[in-house]
């Protein structure tokens, strides 16, 4: 017995030994790395041995830049990345990643830990902030001023480029602080698709079988789900049938905002923002907002509208609409991948137009397409010229498509050859004077891949360039196909966007403080439509709602995001 | 014959009712915990166009083997896999060693000033620097990025010692020293080759506790490793689950965020159940300790 405990006993003492000199290890270990104090830093001292060897092939100096960039799960490697070689070829420069945790919650918590320690931040912030988190910066001395580079045509060669001739107001008036400065590079990628995103689509197969028409009025609408009801459109024998369902969230999803346009102008984005002659007003206090929350809550009660379109979420819905035999007969949803990928499934579904209402409004809910703020220059950053510079780099055409697709002439190509084919289907939609033609059935986008940054960064491909271009594919048999909704939800949604709408809102610091205050009054609109149309709140307390708002400070509210539109429009 | 049965019967009626109760509810919680593992499992050998739209709910649908396949293709994950290794068998070297070392003379009662060492020690388990301080610490320690900075911030947990010091104190007989020293034990030797081997159950219950802590550690490397190929299989795996939670409105182009996340649905689960099978095997072979008494007939030798 005893010996045996003597033994393990070595044993033991073999392992304290072994980690003490770990850790004894582990100090020497630690002053080698004496470089690695800040992000930064270790950047840095890994790449003077790189650089140094570069120097040898004569290409001249090789400067480096470090970038802190969030993780992208569907990116293989940064530094071997086809984009980064090509970049540092380019640009003789020599890009180290520090990276970002992939959440933008997380992204955060460790810049602000970076901030907040005083550690040496790396070249470039290559993340999208929030507005405030920016301007916070920004006024804290962290970024750097980059008014004057985006002036220069020398530095900001591609930006000032005819690339961008049409759209460069747009774009600067998108990206400007409120202090009127620029801070940074941006991203800038407009299409129709998700400017008006809130769409409709009706089951062809049935209303081909119900011999029907696409209904244009509201009136009409509700004749075809009532026939939907009570018809048997699957033939099936069974009335299982749900004329109309949603879901509460998701991209482009909510069912309201759709039939609710037939009222009045409606934009969540917006929040339900109506604006005439440049002054907003809110939609949801008139009497049209009454008279369409009405309309809806009849179809609730009449069973045409399912009230699941209030509770559940997209991936409920997502499994109503995919059954193989159909059940729903119109949903709204703003991307085709809500119908899988079975091509019976998807091609059943087909756009619905938006419809038009007793009084004869017919809009849609627009949200333009804005420029985001993503290439932040710290003021660690010994060179900020050659920072600018950088980010420049990537609007240049072919960086730009390669940004998104890969590389030229193995996943894309401009080859006239190959483009003439596709090219007469856009032309009526002008400005499109150019469509690149994707080889093969599958995007890399969305892939985990090595070309591309999946679009992380600035790149841009304007309106003018390349409007149609990810729904025309080389092998695809029948570009008039079904499938090919694009030019349909041009010629539908695209042309009934409203003449004046809400860019975006630009608020100082003190508005935006003051904004908090008023932070559940969105919350309480968009909760209480649900109320009031599923019948849980009877449209009798029309009154006390409007009542509650005014309590809630409306007024004010309002005044706020009128000044905040002001500014973001000023020229 | 027949009275005795029904005699037993109804002496344990009572009983009776409180098994089928106690009974009935550990089965609805049994059903309760198990349910999303089951789901896990089966949507890991589903097709992802099955997951995504959400026809899995108990059975595998669309049998196959494509989530594995990618995850075991995956460079990333295959070397965050074996970091996560790494970092737990190392870390959990050093917790258990840290602990062990600091519990043992905390359990002598000849130490002086334990009480004051003790209270220090306390001290640190309900105040902390803080996030920030943490961060310059770790920073001018020259830790920052390296492979120390996943196993030595939390060397020593205090909780940890504090159970040890404690199992030391009540299950090794202070006579046992007394008796050791008279034939001429040092204190080394003695920690070595009685109180070690006689502290193998609190040893392996400490395992446990670190390699666990260790294996779902993701904090720290999420603050404090900015190179890919030093994370964590949590990190890279929080990384594939969150395309799944963006928020599409702040997205500037939502079409093409939605077209990723297909391709992560089936991965994910494939992922968490490769993730989370080693500690699965590991617990029944600890859970023997915790049962099992270590102390019998060993004063008697």
């Amino acid at each position: 017995m005893k010996r045996r405990i003597m033994r393990t006993g070595k044993k033991w003492l073999v392992c304290m030994l072994s980690t003490i000199l770990a850790c004894g290890a582990m100090g020497c270990g630690s002053t080698k790395e004496a470089a690695d104090q800040s992000p930064a830093a270790s950047a840095q001292a890994d790449s003077s041995a790189t650089s140094s060897s570069n120097e040898d092939n004569g290409a001249g100096e090789t400067r480096t830049l470090s970038i802190a960039i969030p993780q992208n799960a569907n990116v293989e490697d940064y530094e071997t990345n086809y984009l980064t070689k090509w970049l540092e070829e380019e640009m003789n420069v020599d890009l180290e990643f520090v990276l970002l945790p992939a959440t933008s919650e997380d992204a955060n918590t460790k810049v602000s830990l970076w901030v907040s320690s005083n550690a040496e931040l790396p070249d470039v912030l290559c993340m999208s902030l929030s507005d405030t988190v920016a301007q916070d910066y920004a006024s804290k001395g962290i970024f750097v001023d980059l008014t004057d580079y985006y002036a220069d045509p020398e530095i900001a060669v591609n930006i000032n480029s005819s690339r961008f001739d049409e759209e460069r107001d747009t774009i600067m008036n998108s990206i400007r602080f409120a202090d009127g400065k620029y801070y940074s590079l941006f991203t800038y990628n407009p299409f129709p698709w998700n400017e008006a995103s809130y769409r409709a689509w009706v089951n062809q197969e049935w209303l081909d079988s119900l011999g029907m028409e696409a209904p244009k009025t509201t009136d009409e609408f509700r004749e075809m789900l009532e026939a939907f009801k009570n018809n048997d459109p699957n033939g099936n024998g069974k009335s299982d049938e749900i004329p109309m369902m949603s879901a509460k969230s998701g991209y482009g999803i909510d069912p309201t905002t759709f039939l609710m346009n037939a009222f009045i102008q409606t934009t969540p984005g917006a929040d339900y923002m109506v604006v005439e002659n440049g002054k907003l007003s809110p939609a949801f206090t008139t009497d049209q907002w009454k008279a369409g929350l009405t309309y809806i809550h009849d179809l609730v009660q009449d069973g045409l509208l399912s009230p699941l379109s209030f509770t559940q979420d997209s991936t409920q819905l997502k499994t109503q609409l995919t059954a193989a035999e159909a059940v729903v007969g119109v949903t709204c949803a703003g991307s085709t991948s809500m119908f899988g990928s079975e091509p019976e499934v998807v091609g059943r579904m087909a756009l619905l137009e938006p419809l038009t209402g007793p009084e004869g409004v017919c809009g849609v809910s627009y949200r333009p397409s804005t420029a985001g703020c993503i290439w932040y220059i710290t003021k660690d950053c010994e060179d900020p010229e050659l920072a600018f510079r950088v980010g420049d780099w990537f609007f240049g055409e072919e960086q730009s498509w390669t940004a998104r697709y890969g590389q030229k002439d193995v996943h894309w190509t401009d080859d006239p050859e190959i483009t003439k084919d596709y090219l007469p289907m856009f032309e009526q939609y002008s400005p499109a004077k150019y469509v690149g033609t994707i080889y093969g059935s599958t995007d890399i986008w969305g892939q985990p891949q090595n070309e591309h940054w999946q679009g992380s960064h600035p790149y841009s491909t304007p309106l003018s360039e390349a409007l149609y271009q990810s729904f025309a594919y080389k092998e695809d048999p029948d570009l008039d196909s079904k499938t090919n909704y694009n030019t349909t939800h041009l010629d539908i949604y695209y042309n009934k966007i409203p003449d004046e709408y809400v860019t975006k809102f630009l608020h100082t610091d003190e508005e935006l403080d003051k904004l908090t205050d008023y932070s559940d009054m969105i919350e309480y609109v968009t909760s209480s439509m649900a109320e009031f149309i599923t019948g849980n709140r009877s449209l009798d307390e029309w009154d006390s709602y409007l009542q509650t708002l005014d309590e809630m400070g409306l007024n004010e509210y309002v005044a706020l995001r009128q000044s905040g539109f002001d500014r973001a429009n000023a020229e | 014959m027949n009275n005795i049965a029904k005699n037993r019967i109804s002496t344990s009626r009572d009983d009776l009712v409180y098994y089928i109760i106690s009974g009935f509810i550990m089965s609805v919680l049994l059903v309760m915990a198990l349910y999303p593992m089951v789901f896990v499992l089966s949507a890991s050998f589903s097709s992802g166009d099955a997951v995504s739209s959400g026809k899995v709910i108990l059975w595998p649908v669309e049998l196959n083997l494509e989530g594995y396949k990618t995850v075991f293709r995956n460079n990333d994950i295959l070397r965050a896999y074996w970091n996560t290794l790494l970092y737990t068998a190392v870390g959990t070297l050093i917790n258990v060693s840290m602990a062990l070392i600091t519990a043992y003379p905390l359990s002598r009662r000849d130490l002086r000033g334990r009480g004051f060492l003790m209270l220090i020690f306390t001290f640190t388990m309900f105040f902390s620097g803080g996030m920030i301080p943490s961060y310059i610490n770790i920073s001018n320690l020259h830790l920052m990025n390296t492979f120390w900075v996943m196993v030595l911030p939390g060397a020593l947990s205090v909780y940890n010692m504090i159970v040890t010091r404690t199992f030391i104190q009540t299950s090794i007989p202070y006579e046992m020293l007394e008796a050791a020293s008279i034939d001429g034990c040092n204190d080394t030797k003695y920690f070595f080759s009685f109180v070690l081997p006689l502290s193998k159950a609190i040893i392996a219950v400490n395992t446990l506790f670190s390699a666990v802590n260790h294996w779902n550690a993701y904090f720290n490397a999420m603050i404090y490793l900015n190179d890919r190929d030093k994370l964590p299989l949590q990190n890279i795996m929080r990384e594939l689950l969150v395309l799944n939670e963006m928020n599409l409105s702040d997205l500037v182009d939502p079409e093409q965020a939605l077209l990723m996340l297909n391709s992560v649905a089936v991965l994910k689960y494939a992922l968490i159940v490769v993730a989370t099978v080693p500690i699965l095997c590991a617990y029944p072979f600890a859970q023997k300790y915790f049962v099992k008494g270590v102390m019998i007939g060993s004063v008697k030798g």
